[in-house]
């Protein structure tokens, strides 16, 4: 299909009404598998470099997945591109270790907002923005983790340009002088954990007016201190409840003419 | 009047003592909105005036509450948070005045913030520029509910705080006098889709949001869009919504300590499926 750049609609593969409202953004392509086989039917709207783009239903309601790869760069080409398709609410869903000592392994890691040393969403705007998540897709996936018994916690967390201030040993234990400084910063602050797309979408979605948020779970088993994929399914069934939560608040603000459902 | 005071502003210049201010602090950047705040309680008496800052305390439904003006800008706001904070506070909430910046804006509406640009630079003295000014999610739930209860034309969205009125909304100064640096950043913030100005938000924010204590904030529209001229017709009805969102706050406060959860949710909506699809909700 002819377009006017190359990522355009992922590569020409999709047009509008392949994107449902409700999107489930994740790193992987593995993971959108693992989130459409959840669902009632779905079928694949595009395979496009690291996007891989599946609509569907859950529970009847249109529901669409699509993968991001590692990074500002392609995530915030991810958003621009669903954003053009009709997405209205975006969810990300991710696998993390904390920077923090007080997660358990498996707890959920729903973030409030996110530090913004991504780098691409300063090409969007100001530093001084905020990368926040929307307060509706926060409370629901509060919502979410609650009723189905997750430990969870809120806060912010770090997207970074690079895995760097979040391990310590690089190849051959190379350690950039700036790591542990930037380590010890994200620490006062308090900053739970690091991410790579995090930021780049919170920008994109408040000045789009969308609604986003971010799930993340924590697979470092801290006391083997080794990663752990066994609980990875936590993410992906809270991020699908998290959207049956918002499903439902925004059909009965549709009947009731409500702006919101309150706590 | 106890001891010294370790610093100038120490306890409000020493006026203060431990005990003196409640959970629950509402925060008006000008003196005079204080009778205004203070006229909602049962009862309240002035404890501290200090520089810009009048503390009154005093009780709503028989629950203490505290209120003290922060003056206009990021170095006041920040003394009296930290001054506050350090006697014991746990809740902020900013009213305001502003002017709307997004189209769909009318004078007297409501702006409750869930961030904001941090263009204060106080609060780059707390902590790196890219962390996020971001407001407490259950004192933001509180003030949307209060604002539908009160029946309010209002808006939810990132604010912009600048570091000074005139030249840091890009308004012309004195005698025409312009920065060209700051010739953009109007319609940069409004590209953005951040709904209106203040002083001292980003500020309350990000100090809040490293203390760990709760901040949320409401903004009036007081700039008519239609006249160009200042029109605080809304000032009443936005210091009643901060009322109400305090005495909700109170109440999900006591719900939240007598079922000990964090915070206060919507319930779980029944699966909308229920009737034709058993498997629903959490499989």
């Amino acid at each position: 299909m002819a377009r006017d750049y190359v990522h355009r609609n992922f590569g020409g593969q999709c047009q509008p009404g392949d994107i449902a409202p409700y999107v489930i953004v994740t790193g992987s392509k593995n993971r959108v598998r693992e989130l459409a086989s959840r669902w009632d039917q779905y079928r694949e709207v595009a395979d496009h470099y690291e996007y891989l783009v599946c609509t569907g239903t859950i529970s009847g309601d249109p529901i669409s997945a699509c993968s991001t790869g590692i990074g500002g760069m392609s995530v915030s080409i991810a958003i621009e591109e669903l954003a053009h398709l009709g997405a209205t609410t975006l969810l990300r869903i991710g696998v993390t270790s904390p920077l923090e000592d007080e997660f358990d392994y498996g707890d959920l890691i729903l973030a409030k907002g996110a530090v913004r040393w991504d780098g691409t969403s300063h090409d969007y705007v100001m530093p001084e923005y905020p990368a926040i998540a929307h307060f509706e897709v926060l409370m629901a996936s509060m919502v979410a983790a609650k009723a189905l018994n997750y430990p969870y916690k809120t806060g912010i967390i770090a997207d970074m340009a690079s895995l760097g201030p979040t391990t310590y040993d690089g190849y051959r234990s190379y350690l950039a002088k700036n790591t542990e400084k930037m380590q010890r910063t994200l620490h006062e602050a308090g900053v739970l954990n690091g991410t790579g797309e995090a930021a780049t979408m919170f920008v994109q979605a408040s000045i789009y007016g969308l609604r986003s948020g971010v799930i993340n779970v924590n697979l470092l088993d801290s006391k083997n201190k080794s990663w752990n994929p066994k609980e990875d399914d936590r993410v992906v069934i809270c991020g699908l409840e998290t959207i049956s939560v918002l499903q439902h608040w925004d059909k009965s603000k549709s009947i009731s003419g409500a702006k919101y459902v309150l706590p | 009047m106890s001891k010294l005071p370790e610093y100038i502003h120490d306890r409000m210049g020493g006026q203060l003592d431990k005990g003196q201010v409640a959970d629950y602090v509402i925060v008006p950047g000008s003196q005079n909105r204080i009778a205004m705040i203070v006229s909602h309680w049962e009862e309240s008496r002035m404890l501290a005036h200090h520089y810009e800052f009048l503390v009154h305390s005093g009780t709503l439904d028989g629950q203490p509450i505290t209120t003290c003006s922060t003056g206009i800008g990021g170095r006041s706001t920040s003394i009296a948070i930290d001054e506050m904070a350090s006697l014991g506070a746990k809740t902020f909430i900013r009213i305001g005045v502003t002017g709307g910046i997004q189209p769909d804006m009318a004078v007297g509406d409501l702006v409750i913030a869930s961030g904001a640009v941090r263009m204060d630079k106080t609060s780059e003295h707390y902590v790196f520029l890219e962390y996020p000014a971001v407001a407490d999610i259950e004192v933001t739930w509180a003030l949307i509910a209060a604002a539908e209860t009160q029946g309010c034309n209002y808006h939810v969205g990132i604010g912009a705080t600048a570091s000074s009125f005139y030249a840091g909304q890009g308004i012309t100064c004195f005698d025409g006098y312009r920065n060209s640096k700051m010739n953009s950043v109007a319609s940069d913030i409004q590209a953005a889709n951040v709904y209106d100005w203040d002083s001292e938000t980003a500020t309350i924010f990000t100090l809040c949001s490293l203390y760990g204590l709760r901040a949320g904030r409401i903004n009036v529209i007081v700039d008519d869009p239609d006249t160009g001229l200042y029109n605080p017709i809304g000032e009443e009805k936005a210091v009643k919504v901060v009322t109400e969102a305090v005495r909700l706050l109170m109440k999900w406060d006591k719900i939240n300590l007598e079922t000990n959860q964090d915070v206060m949710l919507p319930e779980y909506p029944r699966p909308i499926h229920d009737d034709n699809n058993e498997s629903g909700g959490d499989k």
